[in-house]
């Protein structure tokens, strides 16, 4: 009876130091963040109803390590005709006539130690922005759909046959020092 | 280890290739020989000093980052563009072409991210530097950034508008005029051709302006010297490129004295063996070992006054004349005679040159080249309307006449120059501007002139100006602004625009200049506007007639006759040199040029007396002995000694540049004004061999010298590899007979797709550490200041290990560039207890910060000893400082090892662009930073798996070799064998 409670004690610490491991691992990830933005911006709207390619607001997606925040005046492009009334676009409207940007909150954030280049998925690695940022087509409020973490990365090169060692082409491989430098 | 022999005659212990390292090793026991490695006890307490807190500041880390991965994340800001500019595309770089403007003659192409400049590179369309850069070039970008710089014009120290600055100072100028005085303008000597103009213009405005070109360190003897035997004031080209024979006379051609990047450029590619074994062979005569006469195949130590004796000798040979009345001894004779034997061979193919800043000398030097046949063919003098050229003797006589006050000056101009701090008699100055009532100055940030005047205008950095510079008799280059100015600063021509009471900016007026004068003088464009665009694009452009190149028309008669006159008995002299970095001092307050070791002494922040061996040896002087020098003239400096092999007997040096009064906190109070020591003498300031040292005493004190490198011994190791030109022709593998293969006990690499590997071509590496700037800058490396450079822990990823063989009076000398060797079975990569440096598919030894936890293991176990330790951290918590960090690059933190990663992120780059692209990678586009700054191409880098690349060619040469090959590591860096053209 005795061996049989230490035993079942054991186990319980065992399944607890798994629990807090387990959830521990994810301490800094921060999959399902969804703030809240200074203007109620719809990615459902623009890109699910109404079809805008990701690339025309995101600009550099394709050319740099950035995807690009578009820049205020390219909201302008259809909203001096779309729903100027809206209390939203006045936002905007007052954005334009103040000079001071808009401070959207930061939703994908990667630390300092990472090298992350979107035009290296984007262009070479050809994967659809879905593959990484979920379907943000349906979304009002974008939130971290992936968790951005080193495992999911590199189980997703794993599975696209993208680990060391590789030719050129397919420029990250799984060393280190692909990413970390 | 290999055994050690003993040289009884000077007691040094060499190794059994003769190398050895500094005169400190002969009071060594070999058998302590072993502690190379400098161990003091750890020095936490330092943090409070001063400086080491100010480093810290200076240093590039951000602390706030490992503490951010532990919390959840706060809310971060992302703010977009209100209106985005085309060009601008975050986290992708935009190169534009510009220069520094440096007399080294560096053309560059600046990265900008975001707007930002972060780095500069050669810029390969000059046909001059071709994408060569200089140390100076490099570390240029930080003083963009330096807090220091004068924010705002100010009138007796208070801060105005320009506009009021303007209106204040006009009003004054104008009353000046009117008062019939004279107004003053002192600049450096101008190769500019639209500030020139302008300059001219601003003189008929006012009338009485004297316009006077003031070097702090001078050549003017060179353009004096024009004058007299060419006709007109000019200055010297060398095409080294076209030269079989050069022979330099105290010329530090390669480090301090001309165009160093351009003549290191045509150097070097005359000692390119793949190119030709027909190499240019260098003799040099110096008084004191210079970063060029360590390159010299033949060196000939010999005190400033016999080399002008030498001079005289040679032309009295070369013209069949007797060189009896010179006093030279036997030897001397014999050399002389050699000499001239060897350039009567190499007529129209030799050049002479001499950075003796004498007029006699000069003269005579002119008329060697021109018996020689040299002009025209590897050597011409130039002149150009458009250029304003120093003269020592027009401001010595101006001062002089203000401060007797038979001159009327009612206002002086200082743009550029520092005579405070640099002009050698400091009593006439003060007397001179003590009787001149309006003093401005349009230094950048304030210094010894600028704190004395009443007016300040701020001059804009050089990557915020518009600039044309003459490169070269037919290349004119352009500076064009990266950045809006950081500060209220204001560009130095704008500045005199506005005090000619104009509207406009200099680039209007530089263009319409341009439109008018320089358009014409080429024909490679039609329409001006595809000349201007396309001028600015590349950076420079080809003119004709800009430059008139002069023909010898003169004599040196009477200069020889003087110079054969002058004393050169055997009398101890000082020779106030500049030294590799520092230079006349101007930026002093640059932390990435304070901390480059110096190619000889590998001395860092501060200067020094440098005292010859056998000198040191009858004193009794060892490194760091504080020693007392009072020369002829009065002037005074305590200052550390350094034992220097291959200085005269009869000279010691003491570099200038130090002893800044003010300057910001990283220059200030840093060694002593050695520009005390300079003189003037037959018309022009003399630095070298001219003053007598009426007291040179030990005071008992000792002071540490901030070096990085006598702690390296090449322990008996043959670490460089050398031969002569005639046994390499005989036999290539010379030099290099032994290659040891042994097995290995660890299981080789997968080697498969790319494999990087680097070969460093010692024939080609002069020392001059462009690189090492370069490789601070591209990857973030913090500076860590005169303490810690004592405590053995600079952060350079590369340095130069600097090796003397033979005799300590006249020894040979090698410059060896180390970076990390990639060893293929790296001794570090297995004692990392967790795998923080391990190796990559295509053969890299990584270092992953993030997984380091500071056992040290690894630089422990490095035999190259590459490995570098952040043991503080450096925080930036200067926001204008912060903005010359590479992006690409993180900032490590305090605990964290880290070493040269080939320039990892570049090789992503250009993987990615070609992957972008869909081609094949191709040989070279892919250069790491030391290579692409190195102004001799001295490094190659490639893909080894690629069996047509450059790199393949290298390593398959009979010269390759690798270091320490015994240790069977298999290093990815190679040497190439050093070959003497004796």
């Amino acid at each position: 009876m005795k061996k049989l409670s230490i035993v079942f004690l054991l186990l319980l610490v065992f399944a607890l130091l798994g629990f807090v491991v387990h959830k521990g691992m994810g301490v800094n990830l921060n999959q399902g963040y969804e703030p809240t933005q200074p203007i109620a911006f719809s990615h459902k709207v623009h890109a699910g109803v109404n079809q805008i390619p990701c690339m025309y607001c995101h600009f550099a997606a394709d050319k740099g390590r950035h995807a690009g925040i578009p820049p205020t005046e390219l909201c302008m492009n259809c909203h001096t005709m779309v729903k100027t009334e809206s209390p939203e676009i006045a936002k905007i409207n007052k954005a334009m006539e103040s000079g001071k940007s808009i401070q959207w909150v930061k939703v994908h954030y990667l630390p300092d130690f990472v090298y992350f280049n979107h035009s290296q998925h984007v262009n070479v690695g050809k994967f659809a922005c879905q593959t990484c940022h979920g379907p943000i087509e349906t979304m009002d409020v974008v939130k971290q759909f992936s968790p951005l973490s080193m495992g999911w990365c590199v189980n997703c090169h794993r599975d696209n046959g993208i680990s060391p060692p590789e030719d050129h082409k397919r420029a990250t491989g799984g060393d280190c020092s692909k990413c970390h430098y | 280890m290999s055994d050690t022999t003993n040289n009884s005659e000077n007691n040094i212990n060499v190794g059994e290739h003769g190398y050895w390292q500094d005169v400190e090793q002969k009071k060594i026991d070999p058998a302590t020989l072993t502690n190379e490695f400098h161990e003091d006890p750890f020095d936490m307490l330092s943090v409070t000093k001063t400086r080491r807190s100010f480093l810290k500041l200076m240093g590039f880390s951000f602390t706030a980052l490992p503490l951010a991965s532990c919390i959840r994340i706060p809310v971060k800001q992302a703010i977009p563009f209100l209106n985005k500019n085309d060009t601008v595309i975050p986290g992708v770089a935009n190169w534009y072409a510009t220069s520094f403007g440096g007399s080294c003659g560096s053309q560059l192409l600046v990265k900008t991210r975001e707007g930002r400049p972060i780095k500069v590179e050669g810029n390969t369309k000059s046909r001059y530097s071709k994408g060569g850069t200089s140390p100076y070039a490099q570390a240029s970008l930080i003083a963009l950034y330096d807090s220091y710089r004068i924010g705002t014009p100010k009138i007796n120290n208070s801060n105005f508008e320009w506009t009021e600055f303007d209106r204040q100072l006009v009003a004054e100028l104008k009353k000046i005029k009117n008062e019939g005085k004279e107004i003053l303008l002192v600049t450096p000597t101008l190769k500019n051709p639209s500030l020139v103009n302008l300059i001219n213009e601003f003189k008929a405005h006012y009338g009485a302006v004297t316009h006077i070109a003031y070097d702090a360190y001078s050549d003017a003897s060179l353009y004096e010297a024009a004058k007299r035997t060419h006709g007109a004031e000019g200055w010297t080209e060398l095409s080294i490129e076209n030269a079989d024979l050069i022979v330099g006379f105290e010329a530090d051609f390669l480090g301090t004295f001309g165009a160093t990047t351009v003549n290191t450029k045509q150097y070097s590619s005359r000692r390119d063996l793949f190119k030709s074994t027909k190499m240019i062979r260098h003799i040099q005569l110096e008084s004191q070992m210079s970063l060029t006469g360590s390159n010299a195949d033949t060196r000939i130590p010999l005190t400033v006054a016999k080399q002008k004796k030498v001079l005289v000798g040679l032309l009295a040979l070369l013209k069949d004349s007797s060189i009896a009345s010179l006093g030279l001894s036997a030897d001397e004779q014999t050399m002389l005679k050699d000499l001239a034997k060897e350039l009567s061979r190499a007529k129209a193919k030799s050049i002479v040159c001499s950075g003796i800043n004498d007029v006699n000398v000069q003269q005579v030097v002119n008329e060697i080249n021109s018996v020689l046949g040299n002009f025209g063919n590897t050597i011409n003098i130039y002149t150009s309307d458009y250029a304003k050229f120093a003269s020592d003797s027009a401001l010595n006589e101006i001062l002089k006449g203000v401060a007797e006050s038979k001159k009327q000056v009612g206002a002086v101009l200082f743009a550029g120059v520092n005579p405070a701090y640099d002009f050698y008699d400091q009593v006439l100055l003060k007397a001179a501007l003590d009787k001149i009532a309006v003093k401005v100055s349009f230094a950048g940030s304030e210094d010894e002139t600028s704190v004395l005047c009443n007016y300040v205008g701020p001059d804009s950095n050089v990557y915020e100006s518009w600039r044309d510079h003459i490169v070269a008799h037919d290349e004119i280059s352009f500076s064009q602004p990266l950045i809006q100015p950081l500060v209220g600063s204001r560009m130095f021509a704008e500045s005199l625009i506005g005090l000619m009471e104009k509207s406009g900016s200099f680039y209007d007026y530089m263009k319409k200049f341009w439109e008018k004068s320089i358009y014409p003088l080429q024909n490679k464009y039609v329409g001006f506007t595809n000349f201007w665009d396309s001028s600015v694009h590349d950076g420079v452009a080809e003119v004709k007639g800009l430059t008139k190149v002069l023909s010898f028309v003169g004599s040196a008669s009477a200069a020889s006759a003087e110079l054969t006159k002058e004393n050169s008995d055997d009398v101890l002299t000082i020779n106030a040199y500049q030294k590799v970095a520092i230079l006349d001092g101007k930026s002093a307050n640059n932390p990435w040029l304070q901390e480059l070791p110096d190619p000889i002494t590998k001395a860092t922040w501060g200067n020094y007396i440098q005292i010859s061996p056998k000198r040191a040896r009858e004193m009794n002087v060892e490194l760091g002995d504080v020693l007392k020098v009072v020369a002829e003239n009065g002037a005074t400096v305590e200052l550390p000694a350094i034992v220097q092999p291959g200085l005269n007997y009869n000279s010691i040096g003491v570099a200038v540049g130090y002893g800044r009064a003010v300057s910001g906190k990283v220059g200030k109070d840093l060694g002593q004004n050695a520009f005390s020591f300079a003189t003037f003498s037959n018309g022009t300031f003399q630095y070298s061999g001219l003053v007598k040292v009426k007291e040179l005493t030990k005071t008992g004190r000792k002071e540490a010298v901030a070096q990085t490198q006598t702690h390296h011994s090449m322990e008996g190791r043959d670490i460089v590899r050398e031969t002569t030109i005639d046994k390499y022709l005989k036999n290539p593998k010379a030099g290099n007979e032994t290659k040891i293969e042994l097995i290995s006990m660890w299981e080789p690499h997968d080697k498969k797709g790319h494999q990087w590997g680097m070969a460093i071509d010692l024939n080609k590496c002069v020392g001059c550490s462009a690189c090492v700037v370069s490789c601070s800058l591209e990857n973030n490396v913090p500076v860590v200041g005169k303490q810690e450079v004592i405590n053995r822990r600079e952060m350079h990823w590369i340095r130069i290990d600097r090796y003397y063989k033979g005799d300590e009076s006249n020894p040979e000398v090698v410059h060896q560039p180390l970076t990390c060797m990639h060893c293929e079975n790296a001794p570090c990569e297995s004692v990392c207890p967790v795998a923080a440096t391990v190796h990559s598919s295509d053969g890299i030894n990584q270092q992953v910060y993030n997984r380091c936890i500071g056992t040290r293991y690894c630089a422990n176990n490095c035999p190259y000893k590459v490995r570098r330790f952040n043991w503080f951290n450096y925080p930036h918590e200067d926001i204008n400082e912060n903005m010359v960090l590479n992006p690409d690059v993180g900032v490590r933190t305090r605990g964290v090892m880290e070493k040269c990663s080939f320039c990892i992120q570049r090789i992503q780059e250009g993987k990615l662009e070609a992957a972008k692209a869909e081609e094949a990678l191709a040989d070279g586009a892919i250069q790491t930073a030391c290579q692409q700054s190195c102004p001799g191409d001295a490094f190659v880098f490639g893909d080894l798996a690629d069996e047509n690349s450059k790199i393949n060619k290298y390593l398959n040469h009979d010269r390759n070799y690798r270091l320490l090959e015994e240790l069977n590591v298999k290093p990815r860096v190679s040497y190439m064998t050093k070959v003497r053209n004796k």
